[in-house]
């Protein structure tokens, strides 16, 4: 909070005490009474001043506005060797509010010819110290940023952090919205603007303008109504900041004198502080835009300080009716009152007739999207909330001014929102389904760093509803098999990948003598099958079989290690999938196979500051090994094989075949909820797709989540997973029906990883010392 | 000269034909298809040209953003050395952003928690810089070192 400066003034004394001056009256009597009665009139009204005074004292100087918390995307990286297209980086600059210009001289002006970027960054206050300003010059290709330099100072530059954009704002219940702004920070053209237009003597008069209120009297009484208001911008601000909207007489007395208080109290700079940031100015939804530094953002996107003239006459021009004069709806009133502020200002001398022309002559300039409203990200402002009412109050969070730095990545989330709304059409379209039917959820996640970067609470991504990516507590079928295949094989001398299961029929008893008897999908049994293949292929039977050979407590305690937080029960049917979780609960697991058996509780926030940029909370990255990297291994190169061989094969109509991706399908009863979670190189997806009614939607995992998750994969262009064989993991040739030890010229013989004396002794019928091929085996072993 | 060629091709069509194995059945192929490459480079034999190891799927993976990364590290040195620890982790952690595959800067922040008494943190960092640490055999003894400390 700004502090002010008290400044003690006897103005309003000299004023009280003159109105306690009696008048001459008729005798002593009524002498007395007078006298009395002025007193007491006099007092009260000393008192009640006293009483208003405090009140504008506590309201001016006490914390004057609520706040809201800011919500911050990542900040862009750029550097030689980022990621980063053409494409992407122009659109981080428009969505930041960076004009394009000729030639970028000022901050937040950029130019680009080709792959050629040159812009000039505004300095922005990080929770680490502050990044300044620069003109700067980026070299981007298909494959990213190939060269990056300083070119104000014509250096390379290692590298550099943009701005974060701002992505929603917590604000409080009664959905006031404002950015604080100095009175330091109020343009010149904008303050000239105000006086033109609301209050011309406002630098001369001491809170009520005699005569512009006669004037307004005069015209009201010509009318016969109420025409005219002859406030001045003291009065107003008092009107906006104390008072009902009523009209009576009895509130413009009041007004009178708070406004004659304020005037006494604070300077005329603080009054035009306090203005500046109390007005109302347009509405976003339920949320209320108040002040110049919050509207400059709201419709034009960019700072008040970057505004040109006809930009702060606009916002001016929408002091007289927020609504009446939307520029977004209304953009022909708005522009005619705009042109009627310039007209004003030109003829008080403030500009020029030559500059009104020209500031006359330039379109609305009215930034097309409303950016900044919470409503454009609903799904993942959700989630940020969530973790900040762990660590902090509502009202801290609505009125303190916070400024949060989170993960999200505003590029990865528009292809995300993308990816769903064009597969879910897709997939209604084949299955000749009702628009709308089906529905989706979707966490994008960096798997080493556990940051989520991108939330899909539904299909619709701007509208804040029934948030699924965390609410959306579904079975998660055949998603679990993964954590019952690492558990075998983290027991190297009991499993391997080639370990023969029965994938044969089962009938199990619980406790009360009811009969589960799973089936595979397929409704046949394969009898026996190695341990790969039963999950590349999903294989229902084996898995139980195996699940229950390893013990359910120990898949339960491993579940909990990779960071399941929910109760389960320790059931036979746990082994296929019986447990219910929500997207963002199954990308926490699915990160422990996706970063090597390190589990990273996932985060949405990075960092929080005050609101002078102070640090105040860090939420840090902490990994924890749950799993061994060996058997991690293992289960990964079965999860690439899931992809290439198994139920994830139908990946590649999206992802060239040589992309390594690993992943698995998860498919529930009835075909109610279709699951796909899946990783790369440098991103783990989760996605489901169902009803909302939980009534069968039809798609297997592979039909339907699959599909989406690969649509966004390929507008992401991935990097391959580049799986590292830890020290302790060897190849060797096996057959692959046997899964006994083979050689590398032996027919169909396939490398496999083992964890180093675990590979299998028996030897299949073509195998090293038989046949011809030492030749090659001699060079590399 | 003509023969020791045909096996530098022969090698190195290896190489990229190993990129592409995976632990499922390789459709069945008219000659034998090399396996994947050891770990371990191959000992270079005398009079023949042999391309050194590179694991295969290093060649299509994320880029060496080796400068950026570079100059974050040294920033992160110079905070530590100053002793403002939580900047050292924070700047660590936005070069992790940048390349979490690279182990020296999972090494580093270990060292800065291990520093700052967070034990298990750092043990939990060493054993992550490890599983990336490849070949990297010092690097690698200096995780275990960190684990040892964090232990005690």
């Amino acid at each position: 909070m700004v502090t002010r400066k008290k400044k003690r003034s006897s103005r309003a004394g000299s004023r009280r005490s003159a109105r306690g001056r009696a008048r001459r009256g008729h005798g002593w009597g009524w002498l007395k009474w007078g006298l009395s009665l002025t007193l007491l009139l006099g007092l009260l009204l000393g008192g009640y001043t006293l009483y208003l005074s405090h009140q504008v004292r506590v309201k001016f100087e006490g914390k004057r506005w609520a706040v809201p918390a800011r919500v911050f995307a990542r900040p862009l990286e750029l550097y030689e060797g980022a990621r980063v297209a053409p494409e992407q980086l122009q659109a981080e600059l428009q969505r930041l509010g960076y004009r394009e210009v000729k030639h970028p001289r000022q901050p937040a002006q950029w130019s680009r010819s080709g792959g050629r970027f040159l812009f000039h960054t505004r300095p922005f206050l990080f929770w680490d110290g502050s990044e300044p300003g620069r003109l700067v010059e980026v070299r981007a290709g298909r494959q990213g940023v190939t060269r990056l330099r300083d070119a104000g100072e014509g250096k390379p530059l290692d590298l550099l952090r943009l701005e974060p954009p701002v992505i929603g704002s917590i604000y409080p219940a009664h959905k006031e919205d404002r950015v604080l702004v100095k009175r330091s920070d109020l343009p010149d053209h904008l303050v000239q603007a105000l006086l033109a237009v609301e209050d011309r003597q406002f630098f001369q008069h001491h809170g009520l303008n005699l005569r512009s209120i006669a004037r307004a009297l005069l015209a009201d009484i010509r009318a016969g109504r109420a025409v005219q208001g002859g406030s001045t911008l003291t009065q107003q601000l008092v009107k906006n900041f104390f008072l009902t909207p009523e009209r009576s007489l009895w509130r413009k007395a009041n007004e009178a004198l708070m406004a004659l208080i304020v005037e006494a109290r604070y300077s005329k700079d603080e009054i035009l502080e306090a203005y500046a940031n109390e007005v109302y100015l347009g509405q976003d939804g339920e949320r209320a835009i108040h002040g110049f530094g919050l509207a400059s953002w709201f419709y034009f996107n960019r700072p008040l300080q970057e505004l040109k003239l006809h930009e702060t006459a606009l916002l001016v021009a929408l002091l007289k009716g927020a609504s009446y004069y939307n520029p977004r709806s209304h953009p022909e009133r708005a522009l005619k009152r705009r042109n009627l502020v310039l007209d004003l200002m030109a003829r008080q001398g403030f500009i020029t007739p030559e500059q009104a022309r020209h500031a006359q002559r330039q379109p609305l300039g009215v930034a097309k999207q409303k950016r900044l409203g919470a409503s454009r990200n609903p799904a993942f402002i959700d989630l940020v909330r969530r973790q900040l009412r762990r660590d902090y109050r509502e009202e801290d969070l609505t009125s303190e001014g916070l400024r949060i730095f989170t993960t999200f990545d505003p590029w990865v989330q528009a292809r995300l929102e993308q990816a769903i709304s064009e597969g879910l059409a897709r997939l209604e379209k084949g299955r000749k389904l009702k628009r709308g039917t089906l529905q989706a959820a979707a966490v994008l996640v960096s798997p080493q760093e556990g940051e989520v970067r991108a939330l899909a609470g539904g299909r619709k991504a701007g509208f804040a509803g029934f948030n699924r990516a965390l609410d959306a507590v579904r079975p998660i079928g055949s998603l679990i098999k993964p954590a019952v295949y690492l558990l075998a094989l983290s027991q190297p001398e009991r499993y391997t990948l080639v370990t023969p299961l029965e994938d044969r029929p089962i009938r199990l008893k619980d406790a009360k003598g009811r009969v589960w008897q799973p089936k595979n999908y397929d409704h046949k049994a394969h009898g026996r099958v190695l341990l790969h293949q039963a999950l590349a292929h999903s294989y229902n039977l084996a898995t139980v079989r195996l699940g229950l050979d390893l013990g359910l407590d120990r898949v339960v305690e491993l579940l909990r290690r990779m960071g399941l937080k929910r109760p389960v029960r320790p059931l036979p049917s746990l082994l296929l999938g019986a447990v219910s979780l929500s997207p963002l609960e199954v990308a926490q697991l699915y990160q422990v196979f996706a970063s090597g058996g390190f589990r990273t509780p996932l985060r949405a926030i990075r960092e929080i500051t005050d609101a002078e940029g102070r640090p105040l909370q860090r939420y840090p990255l902490e990994v924890e090994p749950v799993a061994g990297p060996g058997p991690v291994y293992l289960l990964d190169r079965n999860l690439v094989e899931v992809m290439r061989q198994g139920t994830g094969k139908g990946i590649r109509r999206y992802l060239p075949e040589k992309l390594e991706v690993a992943g698995k399908t998860g498919t529930t009863n009835e075909l109610r909820d279709s699951w796909f979670a899946g990783f790369t190189g440098d991103w783990l997806g989760v996605v489901w797709v169902g009803r909302d009614d939980n009534r069968p939607a039809g798609f297997t995992g592979a039909s339907g989540a699959l599909q989406l998750w690969g649509r966004v994969m390929k507008k992401l262009n991935p990097l391959p997973l580049a799986l590292v064989p830890p020290d302790d993991v060897v190849y060797v040739w096996v057959d692959p029906d046997t899964g006994y030890r083979s050689a590398e010229h032996c027919k169909n013989a396939v490398a496999m990883p083992f964890i180093r004396g675990s590979e299998p002794r028996q030897q299949a019928e073509c195998h090293e010392s038989s046949g011809i091929g030492g030749f090659l085996d001699s060079l590399f072993r | 000269m003509k023969s020791s060629s045909r096996i530098l091709i022969l090698l190195s069509s290896a190489l990229l034909l190993a990129g592409c194995a995976s632990t499922g059945r390789i459709a069945s192929r008219p000659a034998p298809t090399p396996p994947p490459p050891p770990p371990q480079p191959p000992a270079p034999e005398s009079g023949v040209e042999v391309a050194p190891y590179r694991p295969p799927q290093v060649a299509n993976a994320r880029p060496q953003p080796s400068r950026a990364v570079q100059a974050l590290l040294e920033r992160a040195e110079d905070q530590q050395r100053a002793g403002d620890l939580v900047a050292a982790a924070n700047t660590l952690e936005r070069a992790l952003r940048i390349d979490p595959n690279d182990a020296r800067v999972w090494n580093r922040l270990a060292h800065v928690r291990l520093a700052q008494g967070r034990y298990r943190q750092a043990a939990g960092l060493a054993a992550k810089s490890n599983a990336l640490a490849r070949g990297d055999a010092a690097l690698k003894a200096d995780n275990e070192r960190i684990i040892a400390r964090a232990r005690q």
